[in-house]
């Protein structure tokens, strides 16, 4: 019987071991930053702060490059400044809001490792002699010298690993690329701050490198569109509700009562989707992957009502249908006029030319095929892939390829890749 | 990243999925007190069960069914099984060797290493090994040809206790290493992150005479990898050790 | 009652159709000799309760029914050694709630099942066996909120079960069971104790 008692606690031990997967965003406390001495940033201060920089002290963590970038969030009559630096390790990112302190620039976020879970705090600071002044300044001026110093940790400890970049250059993105989010920033896999495809997720995007963003559009039973990608409600990505199946199933008033994303977020409709892309970040980009086999209108009808108060606001933004098979592209079909639509088509060439599509997206597996891409965007089409994660091939892509965007679910390491090489 | 201490946490955590699968293995070790005639192990046919060969040869044929991590996977969670044939070929002494074909069709994998199993006591064997594996694929996905190969290193160890009825209980620990992975969409080379040290597996693994002179394996075999090579297709680059569950089936011919 | 009444004529021809093998070894699971086969059908039902408090959102008014029925239904085959193998099925309630909305609207989820899995069976002495299965489970949500809705979505899934069979006689048992049902869909289980009736019904 001691034989048996060991064995079953051995199997015991063995099955209820688990790994819990979790990298929740440390917290910001910093009590220097949140002095009462401290004022925010002018977005002008942010601008100037975007470029290439050299990473003097902490490259054995980082790599030895990290691009920064300037975003923005809209809630209300507040706007939110952050900037994000991207680095070519593992698809690494920091992403930190500024204050000034007197004629120093404080930057206070956090490091994100995304192929992992590692995170921690990091806290920076720019002097007044190393590019404070000049950041201050309320001029768009030529570049200077900036350098940012300071301290990175783990989880929620008290940063102490050292940290020091410098400026080498301004960062260029030439206008047609696009760095696109898949899933409206990431996935719910990768264990971001909020869940794949809901408004939360979209107000994230530019944080982490995206200049537009892929989202995942169905339909519910009562014709509603929604941000939704898998084909059936299940605990990857909602709470457990005992509601499973298809969204087409259940009426919008249903979902939003009874189901809630991974991190508690509503299911968000298509409308509140565009509502705050177009009002409340600086997405230039939005491709609606159509997931339903279904009337096409009522997305046709939201795509023009957006890209009308889009233009009321002088906002430049593209909202483009994506087309995924022949299904998809019998129902696009079926629309008036539809070769004005903009649309893109994410498998055939051909496909593409015949509706007069805006964007031909092939997968990524397909290779660079320059051939094809020249033809494209000798027809004034422009080609995106899709969905690229792997560093080497990114690199690939961005030095010797010709397209005009990637989608990523990893999009910092797009922007790394991209505005490193220039 | 090398110098940033890794916030993973190891949780001892038992969700009620997880339940069944210890109520699963209660059902092994339960089963096992058969009270009966003392058979001893020699003559007993055995796959798994660490013990030195008694016949030259020793064959079996079964299935390995896989349950997917749904972070990786997404939506599909589960895959046909592979086929799973399994031979031993006794070298001399306490010495055998140990070969596997997974088949799948589009994805397969050989190994092949040796063992040295003792006889520990009158009921407890053990066994050190080590297999090498080879898994090769080639899968049309969406129209483009993707193909993939890879060498992989099971270092592992053994120990079995053979209780009455002719029940042999084995328990298994394996270290899963890949050496080099390859994977190919048309003719781009696609970068596969992996570890040499990848993860470990852990197995229990019952066996005992099912119908005529034929003897059943059931197992049940945790993994928790970073790089498990039927999901070399999705060409993930997570860095996060993932539980794959697998229950193996075989018949002892 | 109808049902009932249909169970204990069944019991009642089982029982009497036995009866013809004489007073030979009673009803056990374990083999008597060897080239002996048999093939074995079970058939049980009994409450159910379901291991969980979630499920339901936390921030509805609602109320949890964790209880239920589970009924099963069992083909073995039993070759002439402790290890047996059949295929399973059966009709399982997961749980069920009600709710009230923020505006005071009710509503109902229901979260059912039929298993159909591969099952070992292990006879651990005369009378007490050890089952584990696995294979899918076809899933139901019957929402009644604001209208009703039926969606349906396959999991695959597990059971493990202990069952105690008293012999009635040569080829009739009666067994309690105690079971763990699980699918992967939904991230909890169901224990049920079932009251169930056991008929090698092919012997050779």
């Amino acid at each position: 019987m001691k034989h048996i008692a060991f064995l079953l606690l051995f199997c015991l031990f063995l099955l209820s071991c688990r790994r819990d997967f979790s990298a929740p965003v440390p917290n910001a406390d910093w009590d220097l930053f949140f002095s009462a001495a401290t004022r925010p940033l002018t977005s002008l201060a942010f601008q100037k702060m975007d470029g290439v920089y050299a990473v003097e002290e902490g490259a054995g963590a980082f790599g030895e490059l990290a691009p920064a970038k300037w975003s923005y969030t809209v809630t209300g009559q507040d706007t939110t400044f952050h900037l994000s630096f991207f680095f070519g390790v593992d698809a690494a990112y920091m992403i930190c809001e500024g204050k000034r302190l007197d004629s120093t620039i404080l930057l206070n976020g956090y490091w994100r490792r995304l192929v992992g879970t590692q995170t921690g705090k990091v806290q920076l600071t720019i002097p007044k002699d190393s590019g404070a002044a000049f950041l201050l300044r309320p001029e768009l001026t030529p570049g200077n010298d900036i350098y940012i110093t300071g301290v990175y940790g783990n989880g929620n400890a008290t940063p102490d690993f050292p940290l020091r970049f410098r400026f080498t250059r301004p960062i260029i993105r030439a206008s047609m690329f696009e760095i696109l989010a898949h899933r409206g920033g990431g996935r719910t896999a990768d264990l971001l701050p909020a869940s794949e495809n809901s408004v939360e997720m979209l107000r994230l995007a530019s944080r982490f490198g995206a200049t537009g963003v892929e989202i995942d559009v169905q339909l519910t039973k009562d014709e509603v569109p929604v941000l939704f990608h898998d084909a059936t409600l299940n605990e990857r990505v909602v709470q457990k509700s005992g509601l499973l199946g298809p969204v087409k199933d259940y009426t919008f008033d249903q979902l939003s009562t009874l189901v809630r994303l991974t991190n508690g977020e509503r299911i968000p409709t298509l409308r509140q989707a565009l509502e705050t892309i177009v009002y409340q970040t600086p997405l230039d980009f939005v491709w609606l992957d159509t997931k339903y086999n279904g009337n096409m209108q009522v997305l046709r009808d939201l795509q023009a009502e957006y890209l009308q108060k889009a233009a009321a606001i002088n906002r430049r933004i593209e909202i483009v249908i994506g087309i995924p098979d022949k299904e998809v592209m019998a129902n696009f079909k079926k629309l008036p006029d539809y070769q004005s639509i903009p649309s893109i088509v994410e498998y055939s060439e051909t496909e593409a030319e015949a509706i007069n599509a805006r964007i031909w997206a092939p997968q990524w597996t397909l290779g660079l095929q320059d051939a094809a891409v020249d033809r494209q965007q000798a027809q004034g089409r422009r080609v995106f892939t899709w969905t690229m994660d792997i560093q080497k091939n990114i690199s690939q892509y961005i030095n010797e390829g010709k397209f005009n965007g990637i989608l990523s679910n990893y999009p910092s390491l797009i922007a790394y890749t991209y505005y490193a090489r220039q | 990243m090398n110098c940033i201490h890794s916030g993973k946490s190891y949780v001892l955590k038992t969700k009620a999925s997880q339940t069944g699968l210890i109520l699963l293995f209660l059902w092994f070790v339960l089963a096992a007190q058969a009270k009966a005639q003392d058979v001893p192990v020699q003559g007993q046919k055995r796959i798994f069960f660490p013990h030195p060969m008694d016949r030259s040869w020793q064959h079996s044929i079964g299935f390995i069914a896989t349950t997917m991590n749904q972070d990786i996977t997404e939506e599909a969670h589960f895959r046909l099984p592979a086929i799973d044939w399994h031979v031993l070929r006794k070298l001399g002494g306490k010495f055998y060797l140990d070969g596997r074909v997974n088949v799948q069709v589009l994805q397969n994998l050989v190994s092949l290493g040796p063992r040295w199993a003792t006889q520990v006591s009158d009921r407890i064997s053990m066994s050190l090994g080590n297999d090498v594996a080879y898994w090769f694929g080639r899968i049309n996905i969406a129209g483009i040809r993707t193909r993939g190969h890879g060498l992989q290193n099971y270092p592992n160890i053994s120990v079995g206790y053979r209780f009455n009825k002719q029940i042999l209980l084995t328990l298994r620990a394996e270290s899963i290493m890949n050496l080099n992975v390859r994977t190919y969409a048309g003719e781009t080379e696609v970068e596969s992150t992996y570890k040499l040290f990848s993860g470990s597996a852990y197995s229990v693994f019952l066996e005992q005479p099912f119908a005529g002179n034929k003897s059943m394996t059931l197992g049940f075999r945790a993994m928790y990898t970073n790089y498990l090579w039927q999901t070399w297709t999705l060409f993930e680059n997570y860095d996060r050790n993932l539980f794959f569950p697998q229950i193996i089936v075989g018949l002892i011919l | 009652m109808r049902g009932n009444k249909y169970f204990f004529i069944l019991l009642f021809s089982l029982l009497a159709g036995s009866h013809s093998y004489g007073q030979e070894e009673e009803f056990s699971s374990q083999p008597t000799k060897r080239a002996q086969y048999a093939w074995v059908v079970y058939g049980g039902g009994g409450p159910g309760y379901y291991v969980s408090n979630s499920g339901a959102p936390q921030y509805l008014s609602r109320k949890i029914s964790n209880l239920s029925h589970v009924a099963s239904f069992r083909l073995m085959w039993h070759p002439d050694h402790l290890l047996k193998v059949g295929v399973e099925t059966g009709h399982l309630t997961f749980y069920t709630y009600s709710f009230r909305d923020s505006v005071d609207r009710e509503g109902v989820v229901k979260l059912k099942a039929i298993p159909v899995l591969v099952v070992w069976n292990m006879a651990v002495t005369k009378r007490l066996n050890l089952f584990a299965g696995s294979g899918v489970y076809f899933l139901r949500t019957n929402l009644d909120y604001r209208g009703t809705t039926t969606s349906k979505k396959t999991s695959i899934g597990w059971m493990a079960a202990a069952s105690y069979i008293y012999p009635l006689s040569t080829t009739v048992g009666l067994g309690s069971e105690v079971k763990w049902m699980n699918a992967s869909e939904t991230s909890n289980g169901i224990l049920s104790l079932q009251l169930q009736l056991v008929w090698k019904f092919l012997n050779w």
